[in-house]
């Protein structure tokens, strides 16, 4: 302590926690005060944070269909030796399907195999030249989802090691696609959600930077007094806090008024379709994981606005 | 424990960015319980004086040793505990317009966060009596004449009881009779053992008075004397 000031009481106890609840409030007056402004960084911020929450709700909900529908389309092709018979080829047929990792298994004789073959375009004429039927005898078997979950390679390996089985291919090129195409719209969404997240901390600092500029001479004469750098930033801290919280909020309201509006028109296309897809509403967890998200946005903004402005006008 | 001097300045220099060079070498020493008037034309240097004094703004050459301790090793977090022990008063008062003079002499003391809300009262009512503005704790600045605001920013500067207090032109904007009126008051905290440091650029408020002068030209210290009262100054 200089100025050969007299010894200072301590702190009376509790003062910390009322110092932040009246900044808190403090906060919360200023920007009730100032509606037109507030209002308007509230809903930049809720537009900026509603899209990319919007896709995050529409991918982890479709994610999941779309992963059952390539369980679906994913398969194993089991080739049979040339010249297996077709009571043979239907008994290991039979005989596969009993197992528990398999849903279904389907044959194809050499017979089908090449009449589809010949409605391929282009293989036609290239087929009639053929004397013999090139196409083995095949079985195509379709595993449960708690294999396809599990991964192909061990199931696949069981049926190579059958009787007459002569080569065998996992078709994963669907599920190959579709995870690709979900790992895409992750990356999207990351960057997306970054860079909106940005704007939205850096309007919610500016905003708290004019609200600054408007007190100048309020902080110039706390700054003189020995006001703390902490102590005065801290409504300031608030006041962003509570602008992204509010956003958050409104960024909520409007992702579920969005999915309200959209869930019966997709319910009706996916039973166009034969599903039961129906999109549901984010939950509460959703909701204050996307408000901490907001207050958090909110917070770094206004200290990145107030840090550099303190710093400005108290040099010393 | 009273440190040897309240105030050391040595070989204190500040030059803007700019160029403009406020203060050249100065030296000079002001012990505990001083009465010390700082004068010079406008743009002498008195007002950066005081600025370096309260750490409002750093030497660019120098040393400033307040109560014992030097200035230009503190650290920036220890700023404001520096100018909280120190008591500030300035030309145009620097009251916060929306705050009452209650919320404005109490704001020291809350910057501070050292006392209760019943202490804090005690404090500024005590220190609006010693002013002369007990009752007046309800207005706003905006309500009182020029001379009860500048009273109401010397019952902030004490309120929380500085060892050490630095006026800047404390009655630039005052007539004769409510500048003396505010003198007075510095008089009666000196007399109390408080370090006074006044800059002002009105050599008939120093005549009245009489003391010790620091006067600076084109921010060299040209003079440090003692002028003797002049009886008969308006």
């Amino acid at each position: 302590m200089t100025a050969g000031a007299r010894p200072r009481p301590r702190r009376p106890r509790g003062r910390w926690l009322r110092e932040h609840r009246r900044a808190c409030l403090a906060a919360w007056s200023a920007l009730a005060g100032a509606r037109l402004a507030g209002l308007m960084t509230v809903l930049v911020v809720a537009v900026a944070l509603a899209l990319p929450a919007a896709l995050g709700v529409l991918l982890s909900q479709t994610a999941g269909l779309a992963r059952g529908l390539a369980g679906e389309l994913s398969r194993i092709a089991l080739f049979l030796e040339p010249g297996t018979r077709p009571e043979a080829a239907r008994a290991l047929a039979e005989r596969v399907a009993a197992w528990a990792e398999v849903a279904a298994v389907d044959y194809v004789s050499p017979k089908q195999a090449l009449a589809e073959a010949r409605r391929l375009a282009g293989l036609a004429e290239p087929l009639r030249v053929l004397e013999d039927n090139p196409f083995p005898p095949l079985l195509l078997v379709s595993p449960t989802p708690e294999a396809l979950a599990r991964g192909l390679e061990p199931l696949a390996r069981r049926l190579g090691r059958l009787p007459g089985v002569e080569d065998v291919q996992v078709e994963l090129v669907w599920a190959e696609r579709l995870e690709a195409f979900l790992e895409v719209a992750r990356r999207v969404l990351l960057i997306l959600g970054l860079a909106l997240a940005a704007a939205a901390a850096l309007v919610v600092g500016n905003t708290v930077r004019l609200t600054l500029e408007g007190r100048r001479e309020e902080i110039a004469v706390m700054r003189l007094l020995g006001g703390t750098e902490a102590y005065v930033r801290r409504p300031y801290l608030y006041e962003g806090l509570w602008l992204g919280l509010l956003g958050a909020m409104v960024a909520w309201a409007l992702v579920a008024g969005a999915v309200w509006a959209l869930a019966a028109p997709v319910a009706r296309l996916a039973a166009l379709y034969g599903g039961s897809f129906s999109l549901r509403p984010p939950g509460v967890a959703w909701g204050a994981a996307l408000a901490g998200v907001g207050a958090l946005l909110g917070w770094a903004g206004a200290w990145l606005a107030v840090r550099a402005q303190l710093r400005r006008m108290d040099p010393a | 424990m009273q440190p040897a001097s309240m105030i050391e300045c040595h070989g204190v220099g500040k030059r803007y960015p700019g160029g403009r060079e406020a203060l050249r070498e100065v030296s000079f020493r002001v012990g505990p319980g001083e009465f010390v008037f700082v004068t010079g034309h406008s743009g002498a240097g008195k007002s950066t004086l005081l600025k370096l004094v309260a750490l409002l703004e750093r030497p660019t050459s120098g040393r400033v040793v307040v109560a014992g301790r030097s200035l230009d090793r503190l650290p920036r977090r220890e700023v404001p505990a520096h100018r909280r022990a120190i008591g500030m008063i300035f030309q145009e008062g620097r009251l916060l317009p929306e705050r009452t003079v209650y919320e404005n002499v109490a704001l020291p003391l809350e910057l501070a966060g050292c006392w209760s809300a019943r202490e804090i009262r005690h404090r500024v009512r005590t220190a609006l009596e010693r002013v002369g503005l007990a009752g007046k704790e309800r207005c706003r600045p905006v309500e009182l004449s020029g001379g009860e605001q500048q009273r109401v920013g010397i019952a902030r500067a004490v309120v929380h009881r500085p060892r050490l207090l630095l006026a800047d032109e404390p009655t630039g904007n005052l007539d004769p009779a409510m500048a003396w009126e505010i003198m007075g008051l510095f008089l009666a905290f000196h007399r109390a053992g408080v370090t006074v440091l006044v800059a002002t650029h009105d050599p008939s408020l120093i005549r009245r008075l009489g003391g010790r002068v620091l006067t600076l030209q084109e921010g060299q210290l040209v003079d440090d004397a003692w002028w003797p009262v002049v009886e008969g100054v308006p």
